[in-house]
């Protein structure tokens, strides 16, 4: 007998089951009966803790905050297999600032039937051709230098690729006044996103080339030139 | 049309609950578990698009939560892993079934090294914490059976390493 998972039991709890036949298990089950009981008592005493709704307001206006931010994502944030596409701005280059030719491409895309220069409020995603490279790691650096993660974006180091010629952003960005570089870290294993923030923030104090940090097997960026407002 | 931030708040009223749950089954400290309650939802505002596809939504945050928790001992973040490494060490001295041939070095090893395994704590975690059957772990992870079967084999052989390296230094 296979009995359900705690988050199967949950689902049937919240009424929309993730599992066929929960209630019938439930019916013949003394342990799972037991368990969901449990359950449902350990749920409900959660929403009483005072971390219950202070999380709530932290979520809020992290919420808020966010969709402030130039790349608000507008769905998820996965790397897909590249659709049909339209490519604005295609530019690879190496770090000494050489374009490298069948080396990897980061690419801005945009809606079919778009052209001329990028509009406040534009929906636009990214394309990626990563070339032999399984690990990337996205950042945009704007023109105050500021640094922001744009993939991905909640984690720590590069994320792992699947394996395409192009893969693109699952999410689309709006596009927010001011324009930015976004940098591609590729590499065999993932690399510390904190490193990477790192040299670009050295690269803009300090000019000059930009160099591969540690572990780094390949470098491309685009400028992402904005319209200004009219 | 309701705003981003009201839907999200709206999943938080009934998701939160199970969140916490399970972030404080992992970490055993609640401010951390709070933490973790928060950014699962911040993964949520990340992948709305992915968690509105998916048919499972509560298995979905189950997963986002255990992964992040596991994550957090990694980094070092929260002071649960000394938590993490006792409980885990429970869970291979007390399920002593399927789960025998784990030796409790090895997985208070694992909860410690989660940089090379993430992916293989996190099916051990569910195997041998959960009982989850390999079916129930690759639908939670969305991951495919045979991948849950590989990662399995591949701490079964850790810890066989393991147990080797001990006998050989005594």
């Amino acid at each position: 007998v296979t009995h359900p998972t705690d988050p199967e039991l949950i689902s049937l709890l919240q009424g929309q089951p993730e599992a066929p036949d929960l209630d019938g298990h439930l019916a013949a089950c003394d342990d799972c009966r037991e368990r969901s009981t449990q359950l449902s008592a350990d749920l409900s005493a959660v929403r009483f803790h005072a971390g219950f709704r202070e999380t709530r307001q932290r979520l809020a206006a992290r919420a808020a905050s966010r969709s402030r931010r130039r790349w608000w994502s507008v769905g998820g944030v996965g790397l897909v297999a590249a659709a049909a596409s339209v490519a604005l701005l295609v530019q690879p280059v190496s770090p000494s600032g050489v374009r490298t030719k069948g080396g990897p491409v980061v690419r801005l895309v945009r809606g079919a039937g778009k052209t001329g220069p990028l509009q406040v409020g534009e929906r636009v995603s990214l394309g990626l051709q990563p070339g032999r490279h399984r690990y990337a790691l996205l950042l945009s650096v704007d023109t105050n230098g500021a640094v922001e993660q744009v993939w991905p974006a909640t984690e720590t180091q590069s994320g792992h690729l699947a394996d395409a010629p192009e893969i693109v952003l699952q999410s689309g960005f709006d596009i927010t006044p001011g324009s930015f570089i976004l940098h591609a870290f590729l590499s065999d294993a993932p690399l510390p996103a904190a490193d990477a923030a790192e040299a670009l923030r050295r690269h803009r104090t300090n000019a000059g080339n930009l160099a591969l940090i540690p572990g780094e097997e390949a470098h491309a960026t685009v400028d992402v030139v904005v319209a200004p407002e009219r | 049309m309701p705003s981003r931030t009201h839907e999200l708040l709206a999943l938080y009223e009934v998701h939160a609950p199970m969140v916490f749950r399970r972030a404080h089954q992992l970490l055993g400290r609640e401010p951390d578990a709070w933490d973790v309650v928060h950014d699962t939802f911040v993964v949520l505002l990340e992948q709305a698009r992915e968690f509105r596809k998916t048919q499972r939504p509560v298995s979905y945050l189950f997963g986002v939560t255990t992964h992040l928790c596991l994550r957090r001992l990694r980094d070092g973040r929260t002071e649960a892993r000394a938590h993490s490494a006792l409980l885990l060490g429970d869970v291979a001295s007390t399920r002593s079934g399927d789960g025998s041939h784990i030796a409790r070095e090895f997985l208070v090893r694992l909860a410690r090294e989660l940089d090379g395994n993430e992916r293989a704590m996190e099916v051990a975690v569910y195997k041998y914490l959960d009982g989850m059957t390999q079916d129930q772990i690759a639908a939670t992870m969305g991951v495919s059976r045979k991948t849950v079967q590989r990662d399995l084999d591949g701490v079964a052989r850790l810890a066989e390493s393991l147990v080797l390296a001990a006998g050989s230094v005594t």
